[in-house]
């Protein structure tokens, strides 16, 4: 049994019990005098009757506190509500939440665990015969197989036959959610049954709170901690490469088990296959780097694999590495014929894998790899950010007009109290690298290529020498010349270094292009996320542009075998959709003999540790925090308290009149 | 005469026609004249009697022992003027009054300045005791007007004052009182029974007439329903906290109690007991001194 209030709001009222007391108090603080012709009489009397007296006094204080208090709180509407569900049925409802995460694929001894969840699952509908029944299943979108808990136990007891496990991350916060939700309504005797694993991952940060009214009960299905490996992270550096340019394919290999593995990777990556033998020590991790290089554009499917073990489902990882043909280079300059936009035109007519083109506004974001703005005046520094943002890296060559703080915000670089000043020395300054562990001077540590800053300035604008920190090369008077800051996307970068042939010999430098190409490699954009990976039970969803016709398109497995789809019309546009959600692999979207789109689907890396933790070491309670749950159950089923509080606040009074005001009995 | 406060003219004529001459209590208060049944050397005659031991052998009539070979006592009536002492109770407590128009003090005062009028124009001889824990006046008996004038004044000037000590009063009045006589007490009697007649009991193993009345004010009698109260002693000053609900009815259960225990008493010694409360007329006290 517990109470739950209907109008919690006014329980301040309950504040107001003290009232009795405090009139108790000050009533006997300041009673009025009486004199009296004797009091020892008076004294005598009360000698005699305190015995009972003052017990008398504190029962009629504490029936007035409990009349008032009873009062008050019928105020609050309390409902009662019982833990073994409503006061007045019988009936019996019961929710079978069971995990179909991919976890439950492992095999104990010679079924799955999912199948040994389902035959307990079975037995458990047989034994406890309820009046209503349903199964949750925990997968990535936790679904129930009836609307509402049902009869109908034969039809249930017919779907756990049939059930597979799913190959995806379970959802147990929702799960449980949705099983509550279902008991909402259901009257009389309610339970969750959860029938899992209890995998260590999943499961060791998960709260199971149910209103303190629903039985709980937690099975294990899973008897030992199976040994596994898993490939659990693919990516390439950089994550949009260039044809022709080296690409770094990273592995992470992860060992659940105590014993050290050893095992082969295997790499398929546009059409070429790589292997590589990794040691993993025991309960740990280790990675493995595959360089290889794309030589067209295009979307390249790139999928891991290790030699076969006890659980196969996470032996395979995919991705896929969108492949440019160059790298898209922008000049903002008010002058057509500037001579660093024209620098940057030999200099695309040098290097094949970048084209450059000139504009005299901002560009939009994801159009432009790298934005070159000459002469910045130090405006529209917030645009530029959200460029840089959204995955442009910026350049800037600063102008006279430019103002210190304007860099110093654009780079997120100390504060300088000095002035931006152009100087100008027909001797020139020279230049060197600063950071020559950056990754951009790597070809240059051997010599072969000279200084990648040779030649001589005559113009540089005098930057605070303080910023020479965050700076890749130098004046040799430690005036910043290149000023770098990467960003989680792409880089910003301050560019006092000129390259216009009338203040610099500097682009007539051998070292010049081999520069400018590492440097450009090096600040290309970086996408964190890969918008061709879908999570494992979701539906492959592609929103099609414009031109392309949703009827000819195909939906392909890795298999080779055609999946259904459906057409979507929404807001956003027409979108294609699978009807099933996706398992692990790649898959591609169709037209003719052409693939068009390609996505990928990982197993949930977290499903790959197969240990087991005690389901008593899962904290579970009431949720206490759950209040509309509560509520909206309080008042279904509660019961009333208020006219019960009301009855006893009048019997209360009553007692109270009878003891603080007795008959009268005076004798003569 | 009119001039004093306890003894109004209307009071004064009331007492002329007042009809106990015809009474028992002529004999005490009225005729001025008592025939005493005190044994003792007198001229008359009253009768003879057994010896017993320890009566006074020269009282022997050897004549009647030589005729009867017995031993016989001849007795004479004496013949004596009678005297009347009123002890009046001033403690502060008599000066209480809730719903009576008199303090218990006043209403005593009207009584004693009555009697005493009474008894002197009978030519008795009346004796005024004001007390309260001992005796603060004591005049001795006397049958003057001017005496009279003495205890009206008396009485007039008298406020209520400390504590109540009957029994203490008394055991002090005892040797003052040098004849035997009626006395009469006026008090609240918030004293211990036993204690105020083991104070009498001297008073009537002498042979004096006794009268106690015992006056209350009505809001003693019943306690008024004050509700949680602060009760002040006049007489000790002491506080006492109470709700009156509660004690409403164990008062009157212990006054009764108390009143009961004074009765009974006074019953077993033939003293005479009478409980008067300060709405009555003081007149009918008149009726109980008859008995």
């Amino acid at each position: 049994m517990s109470l739950f209030t209907n109008n919690p709001a006014l329980y301040w009222l309950l504040a107001l019990s003290v009232v009795p007391f405090i009139v108790h108090l000050i009533a006997r603080s300041k009673p009025p005098v009486h004199q009296f012709s004797s009091i020892a009489f008076l004294r005598k009397i009360i000698k005699k009757s305190s015995r009972y007296q003052k017990p008398k006094d504190r029962l009629v204080l504490i029936l007035r506190t409990l009349a008032v208090t009873a009062l008050l709180f019928a105020f609050v509407q309390p409902l009662l509500i019982s833990k073994n569900g409503n006061l007045n049925n019988d009936d019996k409802t019961v929710i079978f939440v069971i995990d179909q995460s991919a976890s439950m694929a492992a095999s104990e001894n010679t079924s799955s665990r999912f199948t040994l969840a389902c035959d307990e699952a079975a037995a458990l509908i047989s034994e406890i015969t309820p009046d209503s029944a349903n199964i949750i299943w925990v997968n990535a979108s936790p679904e129930a197989v009836f609307p509402t808990p049902g009869p109908n136990i034969d039809y249930l007891s017919q779907t756990l036959q049939q059930a597979n496990h799913r190959p995806e991350q379970g959802s147990i916060s929702a799960a449980i959610q949705l099983a509550i939700d279902q008991l909402k309504d259901a009257k009389g005797e309610r339970q969750i049954i959860v029938i899992s694993d209890f995998q260590k991952d999943p499961w060791e940060n998960a709260e199971i709170f149910v209103p303190e009214t629903i039985k709980l009960t937690k099975l294990s299905v899973g008897e030992e901690n199976l040994p596994n490996i898993a490939i659990t992270s693919l990516a390439s550096f950089p994550a949009s490469p260039v044809s022709g340019q080296d690409v770094a394919i990273n592995a992470q290999i992860k060992n659940f088990s105590e014993q050290p593995k050893s095992t082969t990777i295997y790499l398929n990556a546009g059409g070429g296959r790589q292997s590589a033998q990794v040691e993993i020590p025991a309960n740990g991790q280790t990675e493995t780097e595959f360089i290889t290089k794309f030589s067209h554009q295009g979307n390249v499917a790139v999928t891991a694999s290790l030699t076969e073990d006890t659980y196969r489902e996470d032996d395979q990882r995919h991705t896929i590495i969108p492949v440019r043909e160059r790298l898209k280079i922008l000049s903002l300059t008010r002058n057509e014929s500037s001579p660093e936009a024209r620098v940057l035109d030999r200099l695309a007519n040098a290097l094949t894998w970048i084209s450059h083109s000139q504009t005299q506004q901002l560009p939009t974001s994801g159009t432009t790899d790298i934005l070159f703005i000459h002469q910045w005046n130090g405006d529209n520094i917030e645009l530029l950010s959200e460029l840089s943002n959204n995955g442009t890296s910026v350049i800037v060559t600063p102008s006279t007009k430019c103002k210190l703080p304007s860099l110093q915000q654009l780079l997120d670089l100390a504060p300088a109290n000095s002035t931006l000043n152009l100087s100008r020395d027909p001797k020139g300054w020279k230049a060197a690298t600063s950071k020559e562990t950056s990754e951009i001077f790597s070809i240059f540590k051997s010599g072969e290529f000279g200084n990648p800053a040779q030649g001589t300035f005559r113009q540089r604008f005098e930057l605070p020498k303080s910023w020479s920190n965050a700076s890749i090369i130098n004046y040799t008077d430690d005036i910043p010349a290149i000023i770098l800051s990467r960003k989680p996307r792409a880089s910003r970068l301050i560019w006092n270094l000129s390259y216009d042939p009338e203040y610099s010999d500097w682009i007539s430098q051998e070292p010049f292009v081999s520069f400018m190409a590492e440097l450009l490699l090096s600040i290309q954009p970086s996408k964190t996320t890969n918008d061709n990976e879908l999570i494992p039970g979701s539906l492959l969803s592609w929103l099609l542009p414009e031109n392309i016709d949703p009827n000819n398109l195909r939906l392909m497995n890795s298999k080779g075998e055609e999946l259904a789809t459906e057409i979507l019309n929404t807001i956003q546009g027409t979108s294609i959709q699978s009807t099933i959600p996706a398992t692990p692999g790649i898959y591609e979207w169709q037209t003719g003999s052409s693939t068009i789109k390609k996505h990928f689907v990982n197993f949930p890396s977290s499903e790959s540790n197969l240990t087991l933790i005690n389901p008593d070491e899962i904290p579970t309670g009431e949720s206490a925090g759950k209040d509309d749950i509560m509520r909206a159950e309080a008042l279904s089923q509660g019961l009333p308290m208020w006219p019960w509080l009301v009855g006893a606040a009048l019997i209360f009074l009553i007692a109270e009149s009878l003891t603080a005001f007795p008959k009268k009995n005076i004798s003569k | 005469m009119s001039n004093f406060k306890y003894l109004k003219p209307e009071d004064i004529n009331k007492l002329r026609n007042y009809e106990f001459g015809a009474k028992a209590l002529v004999e005490g208060y009225l005729s001025g004249r008592h025939r005493s049944k005190q044994r003792g050397s007198s001229t008359e005659f009253h009768e003879y009697r057994q010896y017993t031991p320890g009566d006074d052998p020269a009282m022997v009539d050897w004549r009647v022992f030589a005729r009867s070979d017995r031993h016989y006592l001849k007795t004479f009536e004496q013949e004596t003027n009678m005297e009347c002492t009123i002890f009046v109770d001033s403690s502060a407590s008599m000066g209480y009054k809730e719903k009576a128009k008199l303090t218990k003090l006043e209403y005593a005062s009207f009584f004693a300045a009555c009697l005493a009028w009474l008894v002197i124009s009978k030519n008795d001889q009346v004796g005024l005791q004001i007390f309260d824990k001992g005796i603060r006046h004591h005049l001795p008996p006397a049958s003057t007007r001017k005496h009279l004038h003495t205890i009206l004044n008396l009485l007039e000037n008298n406020t209520a004052g400390s504590e109540t000590s009957l029994a203490e009063s008394l055991k002090r009045a005892h040797p003052l009182i040098k004849n035997k006589g009626t006395i009469v007490i006026l008090s609240d009697f918030f004293d211990n029974p036993k204690e105020i007649f083991q104070a009498l009991n001297p008073y009537i193993h002498r042979g004096f007439r006794i009268h106690l009345f015992h006056i209350l004010d009505p809001g003693e009698i019943k306690i008024t329903d004050h509700g949680l109260t602060r009760f002040n002693d006049m007489e000790s000053n002491e506080s006492l906290t109470v709700h009156t609900t509660n004690i409403k009815q164990a008062w009157e259960q212990e006054l009764g109690l108390h009143t009961q225990a004074l009765r009974s008493l006074a019953a077993s010694r033939k003293v005479d007991y009478t409980f008067s409360s300060t709405t009555e007329s003081y007149f009918n006290l008149f009726d109980h001194l008859a008995h």
